[in-house]
């Protein structure tokens, strides 16, 4: 009898575990067509030199060779790094600047973060265009402004000239998703320091400054650290929808914003090289890797867990 | 007596600082704000002026207001297929990935089986790839299929559930208590049965956020579309603002901004006022992907 009642219960079990299993279906077919078969196709293909019109012969390792002594190449990779790296800092000391004001309890917050997170919902595209007749030569409207401040009519290319292309652009980084994603995370997470450290502090004198950094940094690293993570792949992934529309597939001027997925889709639709583009991808793919493991190998290190 | 005095002086003086700290900070806020805004007036504002204005002066408010420009866009490109090509885009996957992230997410926050730690810290770890570095094998892949030239690389891979949208269900699904379910198991229910009578009625806001972060993802994607849509068939609205809307400026000298303003204004306004009813949802949704655990 009671053998009985135990085979029931697993029986029971298992079918229990196979309703799991069916509902995970969905997720594994489509992380087996669309991630894992992609994946090894792409390193598949980066060892032919497979044309667009889908012309391809095994060539070895002669993607790589031929990447590795392309200047352009080394270019993109500096580039995406520096950019990736930047656009997180830059973009998370912007959206917790903008936390910390919501946070400070005032009338009309409501509409302060509508217009803080609005830039978040408009299309990059949208996003570029505006910024590429702001930061234009002529009739743009920061050369406007700063021509009334200056005195004399001052024209300068922001987009176009190597001097001023990095603040434009990090300047623009700032209006999009990423930043406005950051900041309602960062938000919540400052509501949940508690009060009483602040109060302590208050008690030991200490300045806003010392405040910000041995009570507030501590507490929302665990925040930071997934907006660190959530932060990089969007500016892999997003850095191709803002500089498409904003500088061009050559990442002008001088391939100064010529990031990896520029580059990319460069060599696959222009060049028609499609066996070369899977090779980058490759790079790309491995880039987004190693910043994975570098902003953990850094959190274990610098975050900092309640329990 | 005096010291009396002295404390009334050292409350006032804290009450000015208090104010004075207000006012700052309130100004603050103010520029932070204006700094944030003005790419969108300054997209609607040229959206109303004449090409020569807009080539000769920065002015925020347009000397004659025309309409001139949406008629232009409307009247030189086919605005309305594209528009129903972005619909459709959004629509599809939309529905797709909130019917299987849902599914999906359901055993992960609710079920003990085997692998399950093991599935989840997958789905987190395709969370960190990025969609660029899969997009030309995917290409070929969907090339092969005859999938290119369509919306169909874009609806079809939502039907099979976002680790990202995954990940938000599972968060919302542990919120709701656990108590609940047994009960329904109580009454007789099956798996199923808790899911669509349990757990889908409670997380309709869920379901509407998760909705809304989708629409506007999608709504604004370029990147996918850039990469499988070459006829004009299929074209979705930001991928015209980049070809289309270009072209259609008349002369290839000079770019006929105001126009493309008109069209970056058309193209503003369906997410801004999807923000301006759901904020609530959109803003729920994006804290709670903050959440440890």
């Amino acid at each position: 009898m009671a053998n009985n009642q135990s085979s029931k219960a697993s029986k029971n079990k298992r079918k229990n575990h196979l309703t799991a299993y069916a509902f995970c279906a969905p997720w594994f077919i489509g992380f087996l067509c669309f991630t894992l078969f992609p994946i090894g196709f792409m390193f598949i293909t980066s060892l032919t030199n497979r044309k667009l019109n889908g012309i391809s012969q095994f060539i070895g390792l002669a993607n790589y060779k031929n990447m590795l002594s392309s200047p352009t190449f080394w270019n993109s990779l500096k580039v995406t790094i520096f950019f990736t790296i930047i656009m997180i800092v830059v973009t998370a000391i912007w959206a917790v600047i903008m936390a910390m004001l919501l946070n400070y309890k005032q009338r009309l917050n409501g509409i302060f973060q509508f217009c803080y997170f609005l830039p978040s919902v408009v299309p990059s595209v949208a996003l570029a265009y505006a910024f590429r007749t702001i930061f234009g030569k002529d009739a743009g409207l920061l050369n406007a402004v700063i021509s009334i401040f200056a005195g004399k009519n001052i024209s300068i290319n922001w987009l176009y000239d190597s001097h001023t292309v990095y603040f434009a652009v990090f300047f623009i980084t700032l209006f999009t998703y990423n930043t406005g994603q950051m900041m309602l995370i960062f938000r919540s997470a400052l509501n949940d320091v508690p009060r009483e450290l602040y109060e302590a502090c208050d008690l030991d004198g200490a300045s806003g400054l010392r405040k910000f950094s041995n009570v507030t940094l501590p507490m929302i690293s665990p925040i930071v650290l997934f907006n660190a993570v959530m932060g990089c792949t969007s500016a892999l992934n997003g850095s191709f929808a803002l500089l498409y529309p904003l500088t061009g597939e050559n990442g002008d001027p001088n391939g100064m914003t010529h990031v990896l997925s520029l580059l990319v889709y460069k060599e696959a639709f222009s060049n028609m090289k499609v066996g070369y583009a899977c090779a980058l991808s490759v790079v790309l793919f491995f880039v987004a890797c190693c910043f994975g493991i570098a902003i953990f190998a850094i959190s274990k290190k610098a975050v900092f867990y309640e329990n | 007596m005096r010291i009396k005095r002295k404390d009334g002086e050292k409350m006032y003086s804290a009450r000015t600082k208090k104010k004075i700290e207000r006012i700052g900070v309130i100004s603050l806020k103010s520029i932070v704000a204006v700094i944030m805004f003005f790419p969108i007036v300054w997209v609607f504002s040229g959206s109303f002026k004449t090409l020569t204005e807009f080539t000769t002066s920065a002015n925020i408010m347009p000397k004659n207001l025309t309409w001139e420009n949406f008629n232009y866009i409307f009247k030189n490109s086919n605005y309305f297929l594209y528009l129903r090509n972005t619909v459709l885009l959004m629509g599809g996957a939309t529905l797709g990935t909130l019917v299987s992230s849902s599914l999906v997410a359901y055993p992960l926050a609710r079920m003990e089986f085997p692998g399950k730690n093991a599935i989840f810290a997958i789905i987190v770890g395709t969370m960190m790839i990025p969609n660029i570095a899969l997009i030309i094998p995917q290409y070929i892949m969907f090339g092969k299929i005859g999938w290119l030239d369509s919306l169909l690389p874009m609806i079809i891979p939502a039907w099979f559930a976002y680790p990202y949208n995954v990940f938000l269900f599972r968060q919302f699904f542990r919120s709701i208590p656990k108590e609940l379910d047994e009960s329904a198991y109580i009454d007789g229910c099956s798996k199923m049965g808790v899911f669509f009578k349990v757990l889908v009625p409670l997380t309709q806001p869920t379901f509407v956020t998760i909705g809304v972060l989708s629409c506007v993802f999608w709504w604004n994607e370029l990147t996918q579309p850039v990469f499988y849509i070459n006829s004009d068939r299929w074209r979705t609205l930001t991928i015209a603002l980049m070809t289309t809307f270009m072209y259609t400026s008349g002369n290839t000298f000079v770019i006929n901004w105001p126009s493309i303003m008109a069209a970056c204004t058309l193209m503003i306004i369906p997410p801004m006022i999807l923000y301006l009813c759901g904020s609530r949802f959109l803003v729920e949704g994006i804290k709670t992907s903050g959440l440890k655990g």
